[in-house]
This record gives C-alpha cells, structure tokens and sequence, in this order.
C-alpha cells in the first residue's frame, strides 16, 4: 500500500477539524487536536488547564460523539477529569455506566475519581465496581475508589477482593497497595 | 546545568531481570536465528542473575561479549574495517544498584551510559556534551538522549556526521575501540542538585557489542533489509477465542499491511510475524495498563518488557491503556517504548521492546500501525523529528525541523518554551504548525511527535539509514 494511501486511510480515520468562529478558537481546537494526537508524549495536568474556558465543552463533545476515534475519546475524558467544567462530571458518568471500549470505560471511571468529592465516588463507582461485567473495570473501579474514595471505601474493597475468583484477585493488587498507602 | 526531559520513549528497566547468563562469547555466525516456538514460553524463571539472555546469533552480524565492568572502569574492543555500525548493549549487574536518582527533586531514572567512547585515541562521545547535556545535536558524533535504567543500547551511526562518515568512508571507524563505563548515579556528584536517595552499592555492567558488517565498502549500510515482529497480547481483547494469538493474527492483517507500507519506504519490509498469547497472570498482574510515568526498572513498562523472548525481532506488547497517572495526572498515550535505541537482539531485558494501544486497532487500523511503526522506529534509533515544545529535535540533518520561535502561530495563547524562563504550559507545536513551509517541516514525518491528518508516515534518507544499520534490521 503506497503512503500516499496510508495517508489518506489516517486522514479519514481522524477526520476533518470542524471549523470554527474565530482564530481563537481554531488554534484552541488544534492545540487540543494535537494533544490528542500525542503518540507517546503524555499531557500534563498543568498544559490541559491552561487551555481555557474554552476547551471543556469542546471535549465533552469529542467524549461523547461514538463517531469519534475510541483513543481520542479516552483522551477526551481523561482531560476532562483535569479540567473540570460544568459537563465533565456528567459525560464521565455517562461513560462509565456503558459497556463501551476497556479502555474509554476506565477513563470515565478514573475521571470520575478526580471529579467528584470523595462522599460522592462511593455511590457513583460501587455499583460498577460490583455489578460490571468485566473483572477488569471492576478493578479499575476498585482501584479509584481506593486512591479518591473516602478512607472506608477500602473496606468495601477489601471486601470485593474477596468476592473475586481466585484469578481475578491479582488485577486488584493497584487497589489494595492504594489502601496500604492511605 | 542539568537539563533533561524531552525524548520519549525510553523508559526503565526491572528489578530482577529473565534468564540466565551464560557466557556469550562473540563470534559471528553465519546462520540465521530459528524461528521462533510457536506457543509462548516465559522467559524465565527468574534467577539471581540480572542479565537477559546473550544475543541468537544473526547472519552479518557479530556479538562479542566484553565481561562485566564497574563504573569508571574501561573496557575495549576492536572494531574491524568494513563494520557498518556498533552497537553497545549494557546490562545491570548489581542487583542493589540504583534504580533511580533525584534531580531538582525529580526521581530520573538511573540510566546507564559510557562516560566517553574514544577510537584509537580520539575522543568521539562525552557523557556531559552528548548525552546529559547536549547542545545542538546535529552536530554531535554520537548523540545519546533516553531513558534507559539497568539495560541500554547505544547503536553508531546515529547523528548526521557519523552517518557521512561511515559512507563516505565504507563504515564507521576501524580500530581501538574504549568506552569508561559509567550511569546517572555514577555522574551524580557532578551534576547540579544531584542526589542519590541512599548510599547504593556501584554499578556493575556486562557489556556486549554487536558488529554489523558492511553490506559493501561502496554501500556499508544495505539499501533494503528485514525485520522480524513479535506480538504480545496483555489485552484481553481476543481472549473469549478458541485460540487468542491465531484470532489476534488475523484481526492484525490490516495494521500490518499498513505498518509494512510505511517501512517500504525506507527499504525495509516485514519478515516473520509472530503472536503470543501472554499468560493470564500476567495479564491479572497488569490488568490492561501500563503506567506511563514510573521509569524506574521495577516499574510497570519495564516488568512488562521482561516478557520479550529471546530472538533478533522488535517486541511490540498490546495492551488496552497506557496511562499516566503520577501526581497531578496528565492524559494517556497510545505508545511506549524502553530506550532509544532498543537492545536488538536480546530478549528478556527491561528494555527488550515497546507497547502500543489497541484501543482504535478496529476502527483505524492503519493508525495503529503508524503508532507502532513509530515505536520500533524509536527502537531502531530514531528520535522524534520534532518535540512537542519545538525546542528538541533529532539529531540528523535530513529531517525537517519545527521550531517554535518561528513555526507557532501569531496571536497563540501559549508561549513558546525557552531555556531562560521556563513556561509550565508552552504552546504544543502541531501538524498543521509544521507542516506550512520549508521552514516549518516535518508534521508529516513518522517520528513526528503527534499523529495527525498531517501524518503522512515519512522517513527521510538518513533516518532509513539509521534504521538499517540497527542489528534488529537483516
């Protein structure tokens, strides 16, 4: 296949920036386009927040449009678990409770971790934590509970780590060294 | 003053390393490597050696084993005419050595380097000029920028320079060769604001070099070559098949054809392909995630990394996540690798391949592809052509450069990073930024730091170059 076909197979998969109203906002669009894009430089916190006012809205659209990349859309919930904004904490509750990808699901659930107030996370992640169907979100589930959650969520995981199948339980180990550390 | 963060890719090693050392005591061979088995095996079990297996023997392709050094210590060899590149291969023999060192407070891993390499006498690689601190790298002889805790490579050719050497001459250059072995906790007292946290024992390194022959004293390093993959699954992904890795084979068709187009253009096509299925311990211990930021050789990347086999293939683990979550987290990427360059040849090190997200492989496969690509792009050598604050770039000539004192848009809310005053959020160079102009190029490149619909996969001549004259290329 010639470059110039993996090209355009690349250009199609990560569509057409949408225009926007003003410069501003256009470069504001692109800085976001390229932190998504990032390969293998991770965003720090810091560079996400001094995007603005501006770029919450723009990532709970990215978030939530399934038309969208799952790696752009992960990345797009992680931000808004940095940012904040008034739908971040919405759009990562939406996420979390859909059987969508591993990866985009776990975002949400560690999103939600830094958005909500410890009182909160319990009854928001709980449920995942124990009725998922993945062992696996489950975990993650647990884990962010145990690193944002109030001190006697470890209990509620702890008591998790015994409902698991033996193999299951090692998925738990982030979990569990969270709680030794609190 | 020490200055250090940019290149990617190179993160740590692990604490108790696979396999058994035995002696690897050089010599060539004429054969080509077995293929590999067709069900993985763990590398291990773990012994209370550190080191990995010695390299397989590969046609063209010379391994001699040096012993064991403590920093400070010289080791030499010989490097005969007509040897199309060296490359160094250092392995951690101290099974309490540091694992990291505090810079300005910031945990840096402890990578191992050689202080200096001269050849018959003549200074060619300094530890401060070319490596902790090195100034425009173009126009370095050799030019070493990665992380690379317990196991590091150094492959020679890798800056312009060197590169023009070793063609107009037929290779790089015959003789004497000395290295003074040395790491970050071994530099330490002589770097600002240095600290080890606690009296570690010295480092020791066992040391193997690869020679890789010239293709021909007109043409050292050969127009075209192979490389061999293998695939780790981590993910889960195909684990409700009857077969996981054959299911995880066929599902990889479409980002293969499209990683293999990428390659051709640097005259490199796929040779063998091969897909393990990891252990489900394995796969409960990671549970889909690899956390980006902990380099240290105990940490995730590294321990993943353990799992290579032994073999002359780019390693290449598909995990579900790879996200960053140190203290304020940042966002996920879709790559990783161990070092820039990775130690071809050898299987089992903490730094024997690189990881890459199958989160978009159904929906663009061809996406996946370019990341991969990219990461074995940076463990046969290559550096991003362009980092993402526009102050760093490679260290050859025929890539475009992006600068941004003269490529970031007029009126952008972020300001350009810069040496004297640091900015906390600088503007983040992109495809579009860098690729306007002559001036402003490279957004389209391969090892261009973001994949955008800029992307175009290129790789410029001398970046081939570099590529073939890593061992992992035949």
């Amino acid at each position: 296949m010639p470059i110039a076909i993996v090209s355009a197979l690349l250009a199609a998969a990560l569509g057409a920036a949408t225009p926007s109203a003003t410069p501003a906002d256009e470069q504001l669009r692109q800085q976001i386009d390229a932190y998504l894009g990032s390969i293998d430089t991770p965003i720090p916190a810091a560079r996400w927040k001094a995007l603005g006012a501006g770029a919450p809205a723009i990532l709970a659209a990215i978030a939530r449009d399934a038309r969208e990349l799952p790696s752009r859309r992960t990345k797009a919930v992680e931000a808004l678990g940095v940012v904040g904004g008034g739908e971040a904490a919405q759009v990562a509750r939406e996420l979390s409770g859909k059987d969508a990808s591993f990866a985009l699901r776990a975002a949400a659930v560690e999103a939600l971790g830094r958005l909500l107030p410890p009182s909160e996370l319990e009854a928001a992640l709980a449920p995942v934590m124990k009725g998922a169907a993945q062992a696996r979100v489950r975990a993650v589930a647990a884990e962010t509970l145990a690193r944002h959650g109030p001190k006697d969520a470890c209990a509620t995981v702890r008591a998790q780590v015994d409902a698991e199948a033996p193999n299951d339980r090692a998925r738990y180990h982030r979990a569990l060294t969270a709680c030794e550390k609190r | 003053m020490y200055r250090r963060n940019p290149p990617r890719g190179a993160r740590a090693s692990s604490a108790v390393l696979a396999a058994v050392l035995s002696a690897c005591g050089g010599g060539s061979s004429s054969s080509l490597p077995p293929p590999p088995p067709p069900a993985y095996t763990p590398p291990g079990p773990q012994t209370s050696s550190l080191l990995a297996a010695p390299p397989v023997p590969v046609a063209g392709l010379t391994a001699v084993h040096l012993g064991t050094f403590s920093v400070n210590q010289s080791a030499t060899f010989q490097v005969p005419a007509n040897t199309a590149s060296v490359t160094i291969v250092q392995q951690q023999a101290v099974p309490k050595g540091a694992q990291t060192i505090q810079i300005e407070g910031t945990t840096v891993p402890n990578t191992v380097f050689p202080h200096s390499i001269s050849v018959n006498g003549q200074q060619i690689f300094d530890v401060y000029a070319d490596a902790i601190n090195p100034g425009t790298p173009t126009g370095l002889q050799v030019y070493y920028f990665t992380d690379a805790a317990w196991a590091g490579a150094m492959t020679i050719p890798n800056t312009a320079p060197m590169l023009q050497s070793v063609l107009s001459s037929g290779g790089v250059p015959s003789g004497t060769w000395k290295l003074v072995v040395s790491d970050f906790a071994n530099e330490c007292p002589g770097i600002q604001a240095c600290t080890t946290v606690y009296a570690y024992p010295a480092s020791a390194y066992d040391i193997t070099v690869l020679l890789k022959t010239a293709a021909s004293p007109a043409a050292p390093i050969s127009a075209s070559g192979k490389v061999d993959l293998a695939f780790y699954l981590l993910t889960e992904e195909w684990d409700g098949q009857p077969d996981p890795a054959a299911a995880a084979k066929a599902a990889l068709a479409p980002m293969l054809s499209s990683f293999g187009s990428i390659y051709a253009s640097a005259g490199i096509s796929l040779g063998n392909v091969n897909v393990y299925n990891l252990p489900a311990s394995v796969k409960a211990k990671f549970n889909g995630a690899v956390n980006a930021d902990d380099s240290s050789p105990s940490g995730d990347l590294a321990q993943l990394l353990t799992n290579a086999l032994p073999g002359n293939q780019m390693n290449l683990f598909l995990v579900d996540r790879i996200p960053s979550s140190s203290n304020p987290s940042g966002t996920t990427t879709v790559g990783l690798d161990g070092t820039i360059p990775g130690p071809a040849t050898f299987g089992g090190t903490v730094q024997s391949g690189a990881i890459v997200s199958v989160v978009d492989l159904a929906a663009a496969p061809s996406r996946v592809a370019y990341i991969a690509a990219h990461e074995t792009g940076h463990f046969l050598g290559l550096y991003h052509t362009t980092e993402a604050d526009g102050t760093w770039f490679d260290p050859l000539t025929g890539t475009p450069q992006c600068p941004c004192s003269s490529c970031r848009p007029a009126g952008a809310a972020q300001a350009c990073q810069n040496s004297s005053n640091s900015v906390s959020a600088p503007y983040a160079m992109t495809g579009y930024d860098c690729t306007r102009s002559a001036s402003c190029g490279g957004g389209d490149h391969l090892m261009f730091w973001v994949i955008s619909s800029q992307s175009a996969g290129t790789i410029s001549a001398d970046e081939g170059q570099v590529m073939r004259a890593n061992p992992l290329v035949y």
